[in-house]
């Protein structure tokens, strides 16, 4: 049957007819003026270059603005901390990120952000599928996506890894409508999945030994049968081969004291080193998730011990793609669910705010040094163009390489665009 | 069955009780949130740091007889509260981000207050126009400074920041006498002068207060008061955020909240009280529930109690007045709500707490009339039946 | 004593009666026949069958001894007895239970009394209208005896921090399981694809239960109702135009709401003091209980035919199963007819009408192409590869690597239900397995169950799951010899073809071919240290898809 819940082959195939005829719906929507490109064009586009990355920091709960990228200082909401000058001239940042400001002509920072769901529950999700029209179909988280979209890179690393505080594991609900395939590997507290080590007694020989009579089990069985799902079984067990053989990857005793000191002894500043030894050994999508920012209280007194832990990290792992000459092709993405509100309220705290808020990303070809949008003069809202999450999904599928406009996913015969119709590439920050 | 000895005891409690319970008598309702407040030494001015970055200014005015009447009547009552008699006169405009530390000199005349960007200043604050400074110290700290005391003479001051420092300042000249640097670059977010004036302590995001000598500023001890802070997640939590001296200087009280979680913070609002001589914690009061959060300012009364200011979650956080050796508060004033200054009044009975309006927080747009509206801290006095 | 115990348990299990054979199995040959316009083969052999009933009828792989037995039965209708034997046994309500709580549940959560709810009603063989109509009724009972039957409305309806309770999910839900209608793009407006779908279908189904709330009671949640006062209004969101529904299931009449005074709307009003939620008078969902799961109620019917018919078979004659509507149309109209019309004359039992399917010769089709190739999935000719459940998957890794299965610990039969019955009716032999089945049953889960709120049909391989049969101990130390398991028995046969045999046997359930047996013999003659070899043979063996698989 349908592996996605919402809609599915059968429902598009047969109805086909009546939408040609013209039927408007919200889902019908989905078929009109649909261009068949498929996702080829999105391989076309790789050839011989190293493969396109991404490292996407995820600050849960709502990084504030005004504490971080788009400072106001001296204003009524402003708070009560310092702009302080970056590498990027005339650009301001808050004082709590001094080690960004002197790196901040590697990367970008967008300040109209204005999305639509002042929820976490709803808006954590609404983002990190970057709030697609409704079809009636689940979209998948970000990393999901781009798992689907340019598959794992050749490294046969699993294409989606997310390192995170408390526990791992194989994380699949966040596929949406591409099914578990997609899911992250989720690296709880930068460490290995369960189960990735080999019985401790077990010789490598009849490690092998084991695999060479399993396949001859199966050989006997897939004679005179359908073999698809053989095939999808040995699609996982070479994965879970891929994985063990980079068993290393996660012994933590290769990581020197001066790297985790560079990185900050902070849960954030080792999940970014776990973070950038993926990137390097070929992940496609590492997400590396800091929970905590939701600062209803204390905002600012939360912010000074929050941000340049964040800071610190990002600036490190920027430093080391810089040198590594990864950030060519590692498209960079630190962002929440939204910002906070401008207002401070009676627990000194700041509310949620997805008004106007920014964004800060670079990398993989993006605009260096751009500073895109700008809010009001007490940075309540957007005095520019207003760019929602469906216009930053656009910008970020066409720098790692996929024509954001055209390409679609197959949901079973369900052709879906792969980002919101109504919303574009922002063209500044391309270049 | 109650023996009569504890009737006895009770009685008097009761006694005290009403004694001490004060009556709100009036409100102001400055359009910014307030950090800090202080009375003048003279009694006649009332001053309060600001969001805004400047210190806001009031002057008594004794409200004419008729005056008097109308209010009575109702006209410029705010909820059944007359506004109280206070003009607001221009503001302190030199600072920049938020005023968080404010004091008066205690022979009058000179205010010292400083801000969020490390600017300290010391200036007149009689006269209708807008105060200018006498001097000024624009770097006094690397960013925020988040309290000062005076010393019982008045001749000197000392500012904590959260560069980690704390700084001694001689209050007529502005010279920087000393700093002190035993936090390990710690947030200093306290500090207190011992009325005897022969010491300083300082507390920190860690919850350490550090006892200098002055005004040598050598480090003699550390007390631990590591039970208001917390990590919780990325987050360092809570940390001294008040530090108060007894009148007798024999206890020191140490204030702030026991973090339960970071994010959303909360956590039960809470004093430390310690024995200076020994250096040991001899009491521990709790004020509310843990989503009370923070204890914001703190004053002790000679009477034997001790006014407290709360705020947590949006509506929570009181004016609490405290018997000491007592369980629980024998007053929680009904009206403000989410209190983050006090000031006591030298001459009368009155005590001013800062409150924050109701309904300051809310998630996304929210507008008034089509604006986007900031918050406040309306001004609550309160007054005591006067002496005899 | 022994007969006695016998007697009793098969008088308990038979209630519903001896029953003649009827003819539907052989209707359903012929329609299938008819169809695909040629005719079935002979059905598979007793190996492959014996795993497959086995599987789809106790929930697990028959032991070495079951197998041998069967085997070397040589009645004519050996199939037949052991269908009925199966279905009489306590092991198919350990069956039942776990796919019906899979597929109403949807892996939303797990709940011990609502597990214990679907395993009472199926050891009695409640009626499947009966059990649908207590779902959906969701309230204990006067006498809690039904008591866990609200979990259905309990994980749609609990909030989860921020997210509200799933109303629209319950109504989809409803349409899904019971209707066989994905109603969801109805929702807002007339369904844009399917013509038969409207959105006064969605909003008259959804008025039934959009009252329903939950209530906590103590540590128990009482499925409550507020009271119903006025029809349900809606309006399409492209034209706009308000309408109303009352209570109504898809295609047919609305229930009026009647009007109350004011103070009489509740049978019992809410009490504060003794929190309790009330009773109205007027209960739409009650009115759905008494109304969805009836004979006349043709959606219910068919759609009951077409997913018991899945659970057997592999797929829906109308699929995907919640897909009824005139343009996906069954792939075999009048066998479903047939198949309704049966599950209505014969009141819903389920133990009979999964007896017709599993003796049909298309339930016995070999699971291998006809030598012509490969045959397309909706003929049926060839019997599909079904993904085992986790949890039979579990109870298959542990008899097949000679462990105990106990329905007393699997929580399926009572110590004192187990006392009337004999002791092999109650557990498999074997070895007592290192851990509890709670224990296996929950990670089992972990490493396969699919994501929550999706039907758990598509075979979808994952990492997580290989890496746990690689590697995870649970798994490894189930190889490992102990009195009475496999692993012990095959290190006893010093003849490496037999013990290959035996473990083929035990483990897949066949002999190996000539490839196999030789490959395998000379692997255990060649390795050093033979309980090591035992071991990754065995490992093979319970890795390979064919062990994964129903087929």
């Amino acid at each position: 049957m349908n592996r996605h819940p919402r809609c599915n082959a059968e429902q598009h195939r047969l109805s086909r007819r009546r939408v040609l005829q013209g039927a408007l719906g919200l889902c019908a929507g989905a078929w009109w003026g649909l261009r068949h490109r498929g996702l080829s064009a999105a391989f076309a586009a790789e050839g011989k270059e190293p493969p396109r990355q991404v490292l996407f920091v995820w600050l849960d709960g709502g990084l504030s603005q005004l504490e971080s990228w788009d400072p106001k200082p001296g204003t009524q909401f402003g708070g009560p901390f310092r702009a302080i000058a970056t590498s990027v001239p005339g650009l301001h940042i808050c004082e709590l990120l001094p080690e960004m400001a002197k790196r901040m002509h590697h990367v970008a920072v967008v300040r109209s952000v204005s999305t639509k769901d002042n929820s976490h529950s709803a808006g954590v999700p609404r983002i990190l599928r970057g709030d697609p029209k409704n079809r009636g179909v689940v979209y998948p988280y970000l990393g999901s996506a781009v798992a689907k979209l340019l598959g794992p890179c050749p490294s046969g690393m699993p294409p989606y890894i997310w390192v995170k505080p408390g526990s791992g594991g194989f994380i699949d609900k966040y596929a949406g409508f591409l099914g578990p395939k997609y899911g992250a590997l989720a690296l709880g507290e930068g460490r290995p999945p369960q189960n990735l080590l080999p019985p401790k007694d077990l010789p490598e020989q009849d490690l092998h030994d084991r695999h060479r009579l399993r396949r001859l089990v199966n050989r006997h069985f897939v004679a005179g049968r359908n073999a698809q799902i053989n095939d999808a079984y040995e699609h996982a067990y070479h994965m879970a081969q891929a994985l063990m053989s980079r068993r290393k990857l996660f012994d933590e005793s290769t990581i020197s004291d001066e790297e985790r000191d560079r990185y900050g002894r902070t849960q954030i500043g080792q999940h970014m080193i776990v973070a950038r030894r993926m990137l390097e050994a070929g992940a496609r999508f590492v997400q590396v998730t800091s929970y905590g920012w939701d600062t209803h209280g204390d905002n600012f007194l939360a912010h000074r011990s929050l941000v340049p832990k964040f800071d610190r990290a990002l600036a490190a792992v920027i430093d080391d793609l810089v040198a590594s000459g990864r950030i060519e092709h590692t498209l960079i993405i630190a962002m929440s669910e939204f910002g906070r509100t401008p207002r401070i309220n009676g627990h000194v705290g700041r509310d949620h705010w997805p008004e106007a808020w920014s964004v800060l990303t670079g990398g993989c070809g993006l605009q260096r040094g751009a500073v895109i949008g700008a809010t009001d003069q007490q940075g309540v809202f957007v005095k520019t163009e207003p760019y929602d999450i469906g216009h930053l999904f656009h910008t970020w599928f066409t720098a790692l390489g996929i024509d954001s406009q055209h390409t679609e996913y197959d949901n079973n015969g369900q052709p879906l665009p792969i980002a919101h119709d109504d919303c574009f590439p922002i063209k500044e920050l391309l270049g | 069955m109650t023996t009569k000895p504890e009737k006895k005891a009770a009685d008097a409690a009761e006694a005290f009780r009403q004694r001490w319970t004060p009556k709100l008598t009036g409100r102001l309702e400055p359009d910014r949130q307030i950090a800090r407040l202080r009375f003048t030494p003279c009694g006649k001015f009332l001053l309060g740091g600001g969001y805004d970055g400047t210190v806001w200014r009031w002057q008594y005015e004794e409200p004419p007889q008729e005056e008097n009447a109308k209010q009575s009547e109702g006209k410029s009552r705010r909820r059944g509260v007359p506004e109280a008699p206070w003009r607001p006169l221009e503001r302190f405009k030199s600072h920049g981000g938020w005023v968080t530390a404010l004091e008066v000199h205690p022979q009058g005349g000179i205010a010292f207050s400083a801000d969020s960007w490390g600017r300290l200043c010391a200036w007149g604050y009689e006269g209708p126009q807008e105060p200018k400074p006498r001097w000024q110290q624009p770097q006094a700290h690397d960013g925020w400074i988040t309290d000062m005391a005076l010393s019982p003479d008045g001749r000197h001051l000392a500012t904590a920041g959260v560069d980690g420092t704390v700084a001694l300042w001689e209050t007529g000249s502005g010279k920087l006498l000393r700093r002190l640097e035993g936090h390990g670059g710690s947030e200093v977010l306290a500090v207190a002068f011992h009325p005897r004036g022969d010491a300083v302590v300082s507390g920190d995001l860690f919850g350490r207060v550090l006892h200098w000598e002055f005004p040598s500023g050598r480090k003699v001890r550390e007390l631990d008061a590591s039970a208001l802070y917390k990590l919780h997640r990325l987050q360092d939590c809570g940390g001294v955020r008040v530090l108060r001296f007894a009148p007798d200087g024999k206890r020191l009280a140490v204030a702030g909240t026991r973090p339960n979680n970071g994010a959303t913070i909360q956590g039960v609002p809470t004093v430390l009280l310690f024995d200076w001589e020994s250096g040991k914690p001899h009491a521990e009061l709790s004020l509310g529930p843990k989503n009370e959060c923070f204890v914001c300012d703190l004053l002790f009364h000679e009477a034997g109690f001790l006014a407290v200011a709360t705020s947590g979650t949006p509506g929570t956080g009181r004016l609490h007045l405290h018997r000491e050796g007592e369980e629980k508060p024998f007053f929680t004033a009904r009206g403000p709500i989410n209190c983050h200054a006090l000031a006591r009044h030298p001459k009368w009975p009155l005590l001013v707490v800062a409150g924050t309006n109701s309904g300051s927080n809310g998630n996304g747009r929210q507008l008034r009339n089509g604006k986007y509206v900031g918050n406040h801290s309306p001004l609550f006095f309160f007054q005591w039946a006067s002496e005899g | 004593m022994r007969t006695a115990g016998l007697l009793c348990w098969f008088v308990v299990l038979c209630s519903a009666g001896a029953w003649a054979a009827p003819p539907l199995e052989e209707v359903i040959d012929q329609k299938i026949e008819q169809r695909a316009g040629r005719t079935l083969r002979p059905a598979t052999d007793d190996y492959e069958f014996l795993r497959r009933v086995y599987l789809d009828l106790a929930g697990r792989v028959p032991t070495l001894a079951e197998l041998e037995q069967f085997v070397g039965d040589s009645r004519s209708d050996k199939r037949r007895l052991l269908i009925q034997r199966l279905l009489q046994s306590p092991w198919w309500a350990h069956r039942m239970s776990e796919a019906i709580n899979v597929m109403l549940i949807e892996r939303r959560g797990e709940d011990a009394r609502w597990m214990a709810y679907l395993r009472r009603s199926f050891l009695q063989n409640k009626p499947w209208d009966q059990l649908v109509r207590e779902v959906l009724a969701g309230t204990p009972g006067p006498e809690g005896d039904l008591e866990g039957v609200e979990f259905f409305y309990v994980v749609r309806l609990k909030r989860y921090g921020q997210v509200p309770p799933d109303q629209d999910g319950l109504t989809r839900d409803v349409g899904r399981f019971f209707l066989g209608r994905d109603l969801e793009c109805a929702n807002c407006h007339d369904h844009p694809f399917v013509d038969d779908y409207k959105q006064l279908d969605y909003r008259g189904l959804h008025a039934f239960t959009v009252n329903t709330f939950l209530h906590r009671q103590g540590n128990k949640w009482v499925v409550a109702e507020r009271v119903m006062n006025a029809p349900l209004e809606f309006a399409s969101v492209f034209d706009k135009v308000p309408h109303t529904t009352g209570p109504r299931l898809p295609g047919g009449k609305a229930f009026p709401v009647p009007q109350f005074d004011k103070g009489q709307e509740y049978l019992e009003p809410p009490d504060r003091k003794k929190r309790t939620p009330g009773v109205p008078r007027f209960s739409p969902r009650k009115l759905l209980a008494e109304n969805l799961p009836v004979p006349g109620n043709r959606p219910f019917v068919l759609n009951s035919a077409n997913r018991f018919w899945f659970l057997m078979l592999g797929r829906g004659l109308v699929h995907p199963l919640d897909y009824f509507h005139s343009d996906n149309p069954p792939s075999h109209p009048e066998l479903l007819d047939e198949l309704g019309r049966t599950l209505v004359e014969e009141r819903f039992d389920l133990r009979r009408y999964l007896a017709h399917l599993a003796a049909s010769r298309t339930y016995q089709q070999p699971g291998t192409w006809p030598k012509t190739g490969p045959t397309p999935p909706e003929t049926f000719l060839t019997f599909h590869q079904k993904p085992l459940s986790p949890e039979q998957l579990a109870a298959a890794v542990l008899v097949a690597t000679g462990h105990r299965l106990d329905l007393v610990q699997m929580g399926v039969l009572a110590p004192k239900q187990a006392k009337q019955l004999p002791a092999e009716a109650v557990r498999t032999a074997g070895a007592s397995p290192p851990r509890a089945w709670s224990e296996y049953r929950q990670r089992f889960q972990k490493a396969f169950a699919g994501p929550a709120k999706q039907a758990e049909v598509d075979f979808i391989p994952a990492v997580k799951g290989t890496l746990f049969v690689m590697n995870d101990p649970l798994v490894l130390e189930l190889l490992e010899p102990r009195p009475g398991n496999l692993s012990a028995r095959l290190l006893e046969q010093k003849d490496n073809a037999q013990a290959v045999r035996t473990a083929y046997l035990a483990v897949l359930c066949r002999l190996p071919d000539k490839e196999e047996q030789r490959e395998m013999a000379s692997y255990l003659a060649s390795h050093p240290d033979r309980a090591r070899a035992v071991k990754n043979l065995l490992w093979a063996l319970l890795a390979s898809v064919e062990f994964r698989v129903n087929h």
